[in-house]
């Protein structure tokens, strides 16, 4: 691979994709990789093929190529396509509930404003979050994860999961409450 | 992540390309896509807007839509009449509709409320719209002639239903005891009005009045009003000819 591919945006690599360099996509694969692992072993907790998902993911993403908008960005496209079969793995297996409508996506919330320790409480939230992930329902865990650990905003998160932006903030802060209440059960000398 | 790893998936992936496995859908499919779901969204809300109009020139027709002004009684005879049906439909549509439309990005980002109710504006209005027009009168005329094929028989059920001691027509005669009503399937009825009887909006009726009489049967055929009021005719002249044949304008 040259390193003038290499030193091309997603989008223009995509450009050359969608032209009929099909290797290009292999730049696109070895950037994406490492995320997407990390994304399908949290948010697909417990599944054990997040592996195989991720290559699913890559494929799909392939043959969907051309629907991409190169004036967009790539990362919210590619990681929406992996919420798609990420869930669908999840329906497949009937252990986890994911009902139809989401009552969150009803009603219009206000947006929490970020507090100033924020960085101590989101470390801790991060070491919270791994020791939790199998206990949280997987909206919220899907949500938490993309926030603490792919660093996605929250127009990104909403992008991915199709959801009003105020819808994410309230998925954060009710996972966060969760994630509180399970670890108090687990270490009860958790007093934060 | 090791360089092992990352060769094995960028390969794996690279090779199910090279062999076949996968390619790339061509563009035109996605356009295709794309309109498809502009079509399907434009012909559901068309049937949206229709289902609210059959359901609120089916409300007018069988009077339904007039008898809360009777009090709390015409409000439970309102709600039992309502065509459901026809509701259950509607709703089936409007759901269907927030579904298509939800694959738009400015559609999504917002709260489910902004959409749904952006809907039922749309089939409120839409609905009242065309339903001033003479567009069901005429196809349920065609139906009762047996000229609308495949949806005729849905639209003389839901068309012009009876409903329970709610009589709707125009005042053909006026006596000391009330009036004689006549329906538009030319059904006689001999309205009494007694002490009793409920003038919602005034009892100045004259013939040719088009009116919805609430009342009782009795054992002589007569029907005893517990309330009468006038109907107010559609904006449009064309529309009324359906409801009330002899009606005054």
């Amino acid at each position: 691979m040259t390193a003038e591919i290499l030193s091309l945006s997603d989008e223009d690599i995509v450009k050359r994709v969608q032209g009929g360099d099909t290797e290009a996509f292999g730049v696109l694969v070895e950037r994406y990789e490492a995320k997407l692992l990390r994304y399908a072993r949290k948010f697909l907790f417990g599944y054990h093929d997040a592996e195989d998902q991720v290559q699913i993911v890559f494929l799909k993403a392939f043959t969907n190529i051309r629907d991409f908008n190169t004036r967009r960005r790539f990362s919210p496209w590619l990681y929406r396509i992996a919420h798609n079969e990420f869930l669908n793995a999840i329906r497949k297996r009937g252990r986890e509930p994911l009902p139809f409508f989401d009552p969150d996506t009803l009603f219009p919330h206000p947006v929490a404003r970020e507090r100033t320790d924020a960085v101590v409480l989101e470390q801790e939230l991060k070491e919270l979050l791994e020791q939790c992930l199998d206990k949280l329902d997987p909206k919220y865990r899907e949500a938490l994860v993309l926030y603490y650990f792919e660093n996605m905003n929250y127009q990104e998160i909403a992008e991915v999961m199709q959801l009003p932006v105020s819808t994410v903030g309230v998925r954060l802060k009710r996972g966060k409450d969760m994630l509180r209440k399970f670890y108090t059960e687990l270490h009860p000398q958790y007093d934060r | 992540m090791t360089d092992e790893r990352k060769t094995s998936l960028r390969d794996s992936v690279l090779d199910r390309i090279r062999q076949g496995d996968v390619t790339m859908r061509p563009r035109w499919h996605f356009l295709a896509r794309g309109a498809l779901i502009a079509v399907g969204i434009v012909a559901v809300a068309l049937a949206v807007v229709f289902a609210a109009s059959l359901l609120l020139f089916t409300l007018q027709v069988n009077g339904t839509w007039f008898v809360p002004a009777f009090g709390w009684e015409g409000v439970g005879i309102f709600l039992w009449s309502l065509p459901l049906l026809l509701i259950v439909l509607t709703l089936v549509f409007l759901v269907l509709l927030e579904i298509l439309v939800r694959h738009y990005t400015f559609v999504y980002r917002g709260p489910l409320l902004y959409s749904a109710l952006a809907i039922l504006a749309l089939a409120s209005i839409g609905g009242f719209f065309v339903s001033q027009t003479s567009l069901h009168g005429k196809l349920l005329e065609e139906a009762e002639r047996d000229h609308l094929p495949v949806v005729g028989p849905f639209y003389r059920s839901v068309g012009n239903p009876q409903v329970e001691n709610v009589y709707t027509g125009t005042i053909a005669e006026l006596s000391e005891s009330g009036f004689l009503l006549k329906t538009r399937r030319g059904k006689e009825f001999r309205i009494l009005v007694t002490p009793v009887t409920r003038f919602p909006y005034g009892s100045g009726f004259e013939t040719g009045d088009t009116v919805v009489v609430y009342g009782v049967p009795q054992a002589d055929r007569s029907i005893e009003a517990a309330g009468i009021r006038k109907i107010p005719l559609n904006l449009n002249p064309k529309a009324n000819s359906y409801f009330y044949q002899g009606a005054r304008h």
